[in-house]
């Protein structure tokens, strides 16, 4: 698979989308308004927890799940309003990836991989080099004529991957495909997901319940509570400043929302905020030595936000009021955000 | 053992054979079709039709609870129509596909219920069209299931086609009534049956092997 040069991007956009089912008497709103943009070449996670309508608002982008009221438009083509065979046509741009795979059972790994290029009408002898090209590329050479039921989740996440890319998509479409994975597997879907936008240029739309997805690939992230957009930003942003009482509990839940509040109290409790190359430095040292206080750290994290170094650590300082202020502008001038830690016993 | 005619089993026997195996075809020909339509009418992600299912459904139903017995015997004028006499083995295919067809609609409905919905949202999401869903994902994913179904359905059609021999029918079956029952041959009857016992489980361990062979799961 070649790199990406020359690939045509694509942005999609979804406005004033809404998703009315009635059951019965009753009417469920499933998407209550939304719009949200998918800038070409990002990864945008859309996250929150089941039932917020993350999925729907996925399905909408390929027209699974036609919305009841709103507009969407893919590369400047306005879907929702396609006859059936030409939407069947747009789909074919976009590859999509589920939590169950939903390979066909009855079909060997070659096959599977080869279906989308038989929608395609591609040629039975480009449609075996293309299906051994894009399992090379998974990491799958070889496996041509295995039955899905012979592979692990993991083999069976990346076939279906090579699957969805296989008529070379702009377009990925990821339906909590990690979500039935081991945490080990779970980073080698990741990193397959990571390399399809780094080397192919691919746009991904990732709906995902786990913070920690949305760390390690997202660009960036629409929070979803309930059939609405309730925070929208980077990945960085959302992570490290959570607004939304929503955004903060899945933060929390991803382990990011540090308080030190089972460390008994050692002086003035800060949480700082490392983003950069500046969390494998020797930050607090130089601090504590330029403006002679001493500190004890209590709780922290270092970990890498997509590539970025980031780290979070809840640090107590002893000194004097004066000494403090100084390390705390010193900190401030290294690129540390420095914020009190919040003591918020009902949490947690 | 002297009095049984052995050439007239043999033929009864090819007679039986053949039936079962027409009829099978034709069933599978007719009835496949109709458990497609029921599945499709009645799945919301293809093409729902509420109306048109319920019309088949009691359609299908009607000719099953009629016993096959009253059935060969009401379908006897379309018999005459399509074959153009009501006796023989060719006379007696009718009934039996008339019969069986509904039967094995409803065991290939059951058959492609089980099919993963999943696999066919996501042929959908890869641009594929109903007509495509249906032959490339339902049925093949179906296999096992719908091999299960002929097995049977063929099955079910000898025990038919015995019954056949009471309007004169042939095979295997009529040779048991004429000889056992109205000469009182036991032996012939016997003879007949156990015929008849390791054609079925012949076709049974057929069957099977080909499940065994397309289950992949």
């Amino acid at each position: 698979m070649g790199p990406a040069e020359g690939r045509r991007g694509v942005t999609i956009r979804l406005e004033h989308i809404s998703k009315r089912y009635r059951l019965g008497q009753r009417e469920t709103v499933a998407l209550d308004d939304v719009s949200i943009t998918v800038e070409r070449g990002e990864i945008l996670g859309l996250i929150g927890h089941s039932g917020a309508g993350k999925s729907t608002l996925l399905r909408c982008i390929n027209l699974l799940e036609r919305p009841s009221s709103g507009t969407v438009t893919v590369d400047g083509v306005r879907l929702d309003t396609l006859p059936e065979r030409e939407l069947q046509r747009q789909r074919r741009r976009m590859g999509m990836i589920f939590q169950h795979f939903h390979l066909l059972s009855s079909a060997t790994v070659a096959e599977n991989v080869a279906f989308p290029l038989r929608l395609a009408g591609v040629s039975r002898t480009d449609r075996e080099r293309r299906v051994r090209e894009v399992l090379h590329w998974v990491g799958l050479a070889g496996f041509e004529d295995k039955y899905p039921s012979q592979l692990s989740g993991g083999q069976k996440q990346r076939v279906a991957i090579a699957r969805a890319l296989a008529p070379g998509p702009d377009v990925l479409l990821c339906d909590e495909a990690t979500s039935a994975l081991d945490p080990q597997t779970t980073q080698t879907i990741l990193d397959l997901l990571l390399a399809a936008q780094r080397e192919l240029g691919v746009t991904l739309v990732v709906v995902t319940h786990d913070m920690s997805v949305v760390q390690r690939i997202c660009d960036r992230v629409v929070v979803m509570h309930r059939g609405r957009v309730v925070e929208t930003g980077t990945a960085a942003d959302v992570l490290l400043d959570p607004r939304h009482e929503l955004t903060r509990e899945l933060v929390r839940e991803a382990g990011w929302q540090m308080t030190g509040r089972h460390a008994p109290l050692m002086g003035r409790r800060t949480v700082l905020t490392f983003v950069g190359d500046n969390v494998y430095e020797p930050v607090l040292m130089r601090v504590a030595q330029a403006a002679g206080v001493t500190f004890s750290i209590v709780e922290g994290r270092i970990d890498r936000l997509k590539v970025q170094p980031f780290g979070r650590i809840v640090v107590d300082w002893q000194g004097t009021d004066e000494q403090w202020k100084r390390a705390a502008a010193l900190l401030e001038a290294l690129g540390v955000s420095v914020s009190e830690a919040v003591t918020t016993g009902s949490r947690g | 053992m002297t009095d049984i005619v052995w050439p007239e089993i043999w033929q009864a026997t090819w007679e039986t054979l053949y039936m079962v195996g027409i009829a099978t075809a034709l069933t599978v020909i007719l009835g496949l079709p109709l458990g497609v339509l029921l599945v499709l009418w009645s799945t919301p992600r293809l093409r729902p039709q509420a109306v048109l299912y319920q019309v088949l459904s009691v359609v299908v139903n009607i000719v099953r609870s009629v016993p096959f017995v009253i059935l060969m015997i009401a379908v006897i004028p379309v018999t005459e129509w399509i074959v153009g006499t009501s006796i023989g083995v060719n006379a007696a295919i009718v009934p039996l596909v008339i019969g069986a067809a509904p039967f094995f609609a409803r065991l290939a409905e059951s058959a492609m219920r089980e099919v993963d919905p999943g696999v066919m949202e996501a042929a959908r999401a890869m641009g594929a069209s109903t007509w495509v869903i249906i032959w490339r994902v339902l049925l093949p994913e179906a296999r096992p299931g719908l091999i299960a179904a002929v097995t049977i359905t063929a099955v079910t059609l000898v025990g038919y086609s015995a019954m056949s021999g009471v309007i004169g029918g042939g095979g295997l079956g009529d040779l048991a009534v004429r000889y056992g029952y109205e000469r009182f041959q036991t032996d012939v009857m016997l003879v007949t049956t156990a015929l008849m016992v390791v054609l079925v489980q012949i076709m049974q361990m057929i069957g099977d092997r080909l499940v065994q062979h397309y289950a992949r799961r």
